[in-house]
């Protein structure tokens, strides 16, 4: 590549990064419950995309791709995030909301993953399913058992 | 005709959308990507401000390709008390309370109690703290026995780590042999290192460590034993690395707090009391020391600052649907060194005879 089409793949990849900042560590941050964790998540994934990103064809895709597979390999890793001392960082959330939020730590991951694809980003199934790298009755039942979950302990 | 879970949706909407728009931050310098990637400290974010709102409605136009929110909706803002057909409870906890001072208007307490949920995990917390080779260094180990067997997260130190690839040692996400433990180093986010496993007891063990090498963590997780006859107790066999000085350890205490509300020099803030955690302010490298009211605080995030003393640990910040927005003239740390301590007998009577105001979680 010369100097001109370097300029302009940096230039792109810049934009690019600017666009997709924002909306991936609102989703991230959704599925871990961190906000740290999902900025490292999120940083690790854009610095995939840059190290291809002269033959990567469908930027958001790969994007996507990279992000989920670092939320699946945390989840892996362990409830280690869940083991992390809670810490006010919401603070202006009105406490209902917050109870939720709080309450979706009880969940298990898939089950939070789940939940955020459905009703965050509207999801139907099929996309969930292929997201968490499982079968459609899966991805149902993981959003079923979620939402019965978390309305008990909203009830208890 | 409303469905089963129509009200869980909603409220879960809600949360997912006041969390979400909190993110209007622009992102950290792409000149970060080119080596490790580290988020920009809090401080620079709060200049960017006014570039981080144009990032934000960029954003929401773009539109991530499979993102519905643009993050745009604010979350309602509770300030005025609400009519509730609670009884005042008397609360189970034997802490110190904290009012507004003269001028402060209090507009809503929420009590809290999660102890009943039956998924609540106990926690051991053991930390150090110090100076290690020149460099702050700070440790915490934790183990607990979340109860959710059908988490894949159980499955850490058998498979998890081993789908990352090679087992070499150095290699954060490998599998690691430490001891008698097949951990896992879990992760390395800047400079904190992350080591877990899982024990056959079942416990989830986890070191939190920063300003330590990889080494160094290995032989601290090597030197990690179970106290005999305690089913969470942990200990160190070896002394920690030099300069790293034991900060606390014990169970964490049940999830119980208190939320105050109130309203003062035209701004809305809330303080929360709950007990102490044994390692005081756990392992939060995110956050920045303080000195509040005469004893040891942090700040954390933007406009939010804690400290603990006597066992309890107090949180005050700001209500606002953006906070760096009235953080000119909201000053949750002098609003802080105004509060007014009250003792039991004054805060039963504060429940007493405001009964609107008292409002119950419950979980």
């Amino acid at each position: 590549m010369d100097d001109v089409g370097a300029a302009a793949s940096e230039s792109a990849f810049e934009s690019f990064y600017q666009e997709q900042w924002a909306a991936m560590v609102r989703l991230v941050w959704l599925m871990t419950g961190s906000r740290e964790l999902a900025e490292d998540l999120v940083q690790d994934a854009f610095v995939r995309v840059g190290a291809h990103w002269s033959n990567v064809q469908t930027p958001v895709a790969y994007l996507r791709t990279a992000v989920m597979n670092g939320v699946r390999a945390q989840a892996r890793r362990g409830a280690r995030t869940r083991a992390l001392p809670s810490q006010p960082l919401h603070p202006v959330l009105p406490p209902e909301l917050d109870e939720t939020w709080r309450l979706l730590d009880r969940l298990t991951p898939r089950q939070r993953h789940a939940l955020v694809l459905r009703f965050y980003v509207d999801l139907s199934f099929d996309p969930i399913a292929k997201s968490l790298e499982c079968r459609v009755g899966t991805a149902k039942s993981l959003v079923h058992r979620g939402l019965a979950r978390l309305k008990k302990l909203m009830e208890s | 005709m409303s469905r089963p879970f129509d009200s869980t949706i909603g409220r879960l909407e809600q949360a997912f959308r006041a969390v979400a728009a909190q993110v209007i931050d622009a992102p950290p310098a792409l000149a970060t990507m080119s080596g490790a990637p580290a988020p920009p400290p809090r401080r620079r974010r709060a200049l960017l401000v006014a570039a981080a709102t144009v990032v934000a409605l960029v954003v929401g136009a773009v539109a991530f390709a499979f993102t519905r929110d643009s993050g745009s909706e604010h979350v309602p803002v509770i300030q005025q008390p609400s009519v509730s057909t609670t009884t005042p409870t008397t609360s189970a906890l034997s802490m110190q309370h904290l009012v507004p001072g003269p001028g402060g208007s209090i507009t809503r307490i929420d009590e809290g109690d999660a102890s009943s949920l039956p998924t609540q995990p106990r926690e051991y917390q053991l930390g150090y703290a110090g100076t290690v080779g020149g460099r702050a260094a700070q440790l915490l180990i934790t183990a607990d026995d979340f109860s959710d067997t059908a988490s894949p997260t159980r499955s850490l130190g058998d498979q998890s780590c081993a789908t990352e690839g090679t087992p070499t040692p150095q290699r954060p996400g490998s599998v690691v042999a430490i001891g008698n433990h097949q951990a896992c180093l879990v992760t390395q986010i800047q400079d904190t290192i992350h080591v877990g496993w899982i024990d056959p007891d079942g416990v989830n063990v986890l070191l939190q460590g920063s300003g330590l090498s990889v080494k160094q963590m290995e032989a601290v997780a090597a030197s990690v034993e179970r106290v005999p006859g305690d089913p969470l107790a942990l200990r160190l066999a070896t002394s920690p690395p030099p300069g790293l000085d034991l900060i606390g350890d014990g169970l964490r205490p049940p999830i119980e707090e208190v939320s105050v509300s109130f309203d003062q020099g035209g701004c809305s803030y809330f303080v929360r009391t709950r007990r102490a955690d044994p390692v005081p302010f756990g392992f939060n490298p995110y956050s920045v020391p303080a000195t509040v009211r005469g004893v040891p605080g942090r700040v954390i995030g933007i406009g939010s600052i804690t400290w603990t003393r006597d066992n309890t640990t107090w949180t005050l910040g700001i209500h606002a649907q953006d906070v760096r927005a009235v953080m000119d003239h909201c000053d949750s740390s002098a609003v802080a060194e105004s509060l007014v301590p009250v003792d039991d007998n004054s805060w039963q009577r504060l429940l007493a005879d405001h009964p609107e105001l008292v409002h119950r979680n419950g979980g």
